[in-house]
């Protein structure tokens, strides 16, 4: 039961970890689609 | 010491100029807004006062603008429309395949640098492991002796380390000392990282919002919120910035826990409600069934404390105009001279109160001032009259078991308390939280004189002490060894000349005990006690008792939240590292470095989770209440030992083991000389050496045939 407790304790953390990667990677995505798509403007 | 006062003092003063400095060439900005939210204000007061007295204000106050000082943030688009379809945008990125795979060609990239780090580190770490285990091979008998590289580390990291801790708890001490260079700090700060700023525009937006509820500015306030807050974030690096929603979350978990504990504090007490004024707790040997009486006993002294202040406040209501400040005041004199001593003699000096106002009916030297004509001198409570010296009566009684600074307990056995009370002179207060972090001061339970509970003939003849007791928490433990039971009793006479059970009326006390502990309906006293078995007291008080059975106590338990992966690191490091220290200590008697360091972050991890569990930890008994009849109807419990309050120097489990230590003392005897048997086969002269009744009994028989 403790063993349990504690594989489920550490995935649940490597989860929460991953899913605040994604997050912030689709983030900085958006970001710098933005910056090209001003980048573009801006040649043009 | 006045040499490091005036080091303090330097260090303060330039801190403080640092500081200031820090405003001007970090913080420009920040006053800057802080003048820009002042005039926010100061437009939304007039559009407050503009539309408080009728007039519609043409226009909108500045604190529904951007700042101008403050700067943008790409994340949040200045109008609410973008706002919409930039999150828009995010989510539709977010659950998009194309930047899924991207993420996870990301992982996979980062993944193989990590493994070619690993793969790099590995095998160096490996030779490193080997070199350190071939040089802790070799044996030694250098006691305590240390190493070089730990010498040189003791010398200089340690001492350095130690040098600059005592110096930062000096500077501590010396900033408590001086709160106001603190306070000066925290408002510098304050107005350097824009809180202040935040704090004006506050009651600025809601001076507006109060007469506007314009909801459409809620977006702008946001934004200008975040924005105000980015030198916070600009400032500190991330690292130190962690520390704040760490600290968070150790609040949130900690009240989290102390949140149960206290619930399970409530359920226990909801559950001692339920017992008669007598109970027996059993069980088998180190079933906890004297820590749950002792438990039970620490919970019930704080209860009847809260039961009196009850009475008090509803006898002060019934009263309202009365003067209770100068009833206790002389109370408490009465108290000092022993004039009053217990709740008998306050029932005479209160009849003596009566009797002097109905003689001179002075209603300033005998009711301290109270107009009995305007507020009257008895109370209807739909049920009964009551005059004001009854209601006098059932105060003061109440009054002196609530201030009574001894514990309320009386056992057989020693049981600590820790409740404070605090006082400025006026109505003092009780600190009765079992779970509270500051430590308090001690006192103890009172020595049970067995002769305080006995009706009829007394162990000590004349004894001061007979006849004293009226209300208070009793606990007895091994009740069944002192009292007997029937058959225990079978050759004891009731009319013996020698005091004993049969002619003591210790049953009859048992019986009428709520007598003297009433106080306005309420008995003041309850009796705890405890046996292996139920039949080893007798019937005749057994039948008043409820049986709490102790069924079984459950694993330790943690009640603070999300500690587990905490509680698995210090474990992993304990066990490594023990099973390494021994192995080291088996081959020498130096110290080593790596040891000395290793042995320092477990012993830190070992103490952080000890105070933990000491702290947070509790255990569930499963329990089964049954009549003292032993209908065998059993109601199933469950009774919480919280470690915090029940394990703290309460009460010691080998309470008797005083009178073993005694014997033992005497004896000149130990273990290492008692005779070991030869063989695997024990002789005859060994078995006869066990004074056995069986094997005399056997050796006996053949002896006499």
């Amino acid at each position: 039961m403790k063993t349990l407790k504690r594989i489920l304790a550490v995935t649940v953390i490597l989860v929460i970890a991953m899913v605040i990667w994604y997050l912030v990677f689709t983030g900085q995505v958006m970001n710098a689609e933005e910056a090209y798509e001003e980048a573009k403007d801006l040649i043009q | 010491m006045k040499k490091q006062k005036i080091l303090y003092s330097s260090l303060a003063t330039t801190l403080t100029v640092c500081f200031l400095l820090l405003g001007f060439f970090v913080f420009p900005r920040s006053y800057v807004r802080l003048k820009e939210a002042g005039a926010d204000l100061v437009s939304c007061v007039k559009y407050y006062l503009h539309s408080v007295f009728g007039e519609t204000p043409e226009e909108m106050p500045s604190v529904v603008e951007y700042s101008d000082v403050s700067e943008p943030i790409t994340l949040l688009p200045p109008d609410y429309g973008a706002f919409k379809a930039k999150t828009g945008s995010f989510f539709r990125t977010l659950f998009s395949k194309q930047n899924l795979f991207a993420w996870l060609a990301l992982v996979g990239k980062r993944s193989v640098t990590l493994s070619k780090g690993i793969a790099i580190v590995l095998p160096g770490i490996l030779c490193l492991w080997l070199l350190i285990k071939r040089l802790y091979a070799k044996c030694n008998n250098r006691y305590n002796r240390d190493t070089l590289p730990l010498w040189i580390y003791r010398r200089t990291v340690e001492r350095g380390f130690l040098a600059a801790k005592r110096f930062v708890v000096g500077f501590v001490s010396f900033l408590r000392e001086h709160g106001w260079v603190w306070f000066f700090w925290l408002v510098l700060w304050g107005f350097h990282l824009n809180l202040a700023s935040i704090v004006v525009e506050f009651f600025a937006y809601y001076l507006f919002f109060a007469v506007s509820f314009e909801f459409g500015t809620l977006y702008v306030q946001a934004v200008k919120l975040v924005r105000d807050l980015q030198p916070l974030f600009r400032f500190f690096p991330w690292w130190i910035l962690v520390f704040i929603p760490l600290f968070l979350f150790k609040r949130f978990r900690e009240r989290i826990a102390f949140a149960r504990l206290h619930h399970y504090e409530a359920r226990n007490c909801g559950f001692i409600k339920e017992l008669p004024i007598v109970s027996i707790t059993c069980g088998s040997m180190g079933k906890k069934k004297t820590t749950m009486i002792t438990d039970m006993t620490l919970s019930q002294e704080v209860m009847f404390r809260q039961k009196a202040l009850e009475i008090l406040q509803k006898t002060d209501l019934a009263f309202p105009n009365f003067p209770w400040i100068c009833f206790e005041n002389e109370l408490l004199k009465c108290l000092e001279y022993g004039i009053v001593y217990n709740l008998a003699t306050i029932r005479v000096w209160i009849e003596k109160k009566r009797a002097r106002y109905e003689k001179h009916r002075n209603a300033r030297l005998q009711l301290y001032g109270y107009n009995s004509g305007r507020y009257g001198l008895e109370y209807d409570d739909a049920l009964s009259v009551k005059s004001l010296f009854d209601a006098l009566e059932t105060y003061a009684q109440a009054y002196f078991i609530f201030v009574l600074q001894s514990s309320l307990i009386v056992s057989n056995y020693s049981v600590r308390t820790d409740n404070d009370v605090v006082t400025r002179g006026n109505f003092p207060i009780w600190s009765l939280d079992f779970f509270a972090d500051r430590r308090r001061s001690s006192r103890h339970a009172h020595v049970l004189d067995f002769d305080v509970l006995r009706l009829g003939k007394k162990i000590r003849e004349n004894n001061p002490n007979a006849g004293s007791f009226e209300f208070g928490v009793v606990a007895i433990t091994e009740i069944g060894k002192e009292r007997g039971n029937n058959l225990e009793l079978k050759e004891v006479k009731k009319k013996n000349d020698e005091t004993n059970q049969k002619n003591d009326l210790f049953n009859s006390w048992l019986k009428m005990c709520r007598h003297s502990a009433t106080v306005d309906h309420f008995p003041f006293i309850k009796v705890f006690t405890d046996e292996q078995r139920p039949e080893s007291w007798g019937a005749d008080a057994r039948d008043l008792c409820d049986i709490v059975n102790i069924v079984s106590a459950g694993d330790a338990k943690l009640a603070l939240p999300f500690y587990t992966i905490e509680e698995m690191i210090s474990e992993w490091a304990f066990h490594r590292f023990i099973s390494l220290y021994y192995n080291f200590r088996f081959r020498r008697g130096d110290n080593t470095l790596l040891v000395h360091l290793l042995k320092q972050a477990t012993a830190w991890l070992w103490k952080r989770n000890v105070r933990i569990c000491n702290k947070y930890g509790y255990t569930v008994l499963k329990i089964e209440k049954e009549r003292g009849t032993m209908d065998g109807k059993t109601v199933p419990k469950r009774y919480y030992l919280v470690n915090r309050k029940i394990y703290s120097n309460r009460f010691t489990t080998d309470c008797f083991a005083d009178f073993f230590q005694d014997m033992a003392r005497k004896s000149n005897v130990g273990l290492m000389d008692y005779i070991e048997y030869a063989t695997e086969k024990a002789s005859v002269e060994e078995l006869k050496m066990q004074n056995s009744y069986f094997i005399n009994g056997l050796y006996g028989s053949n002896e006499g045939e």
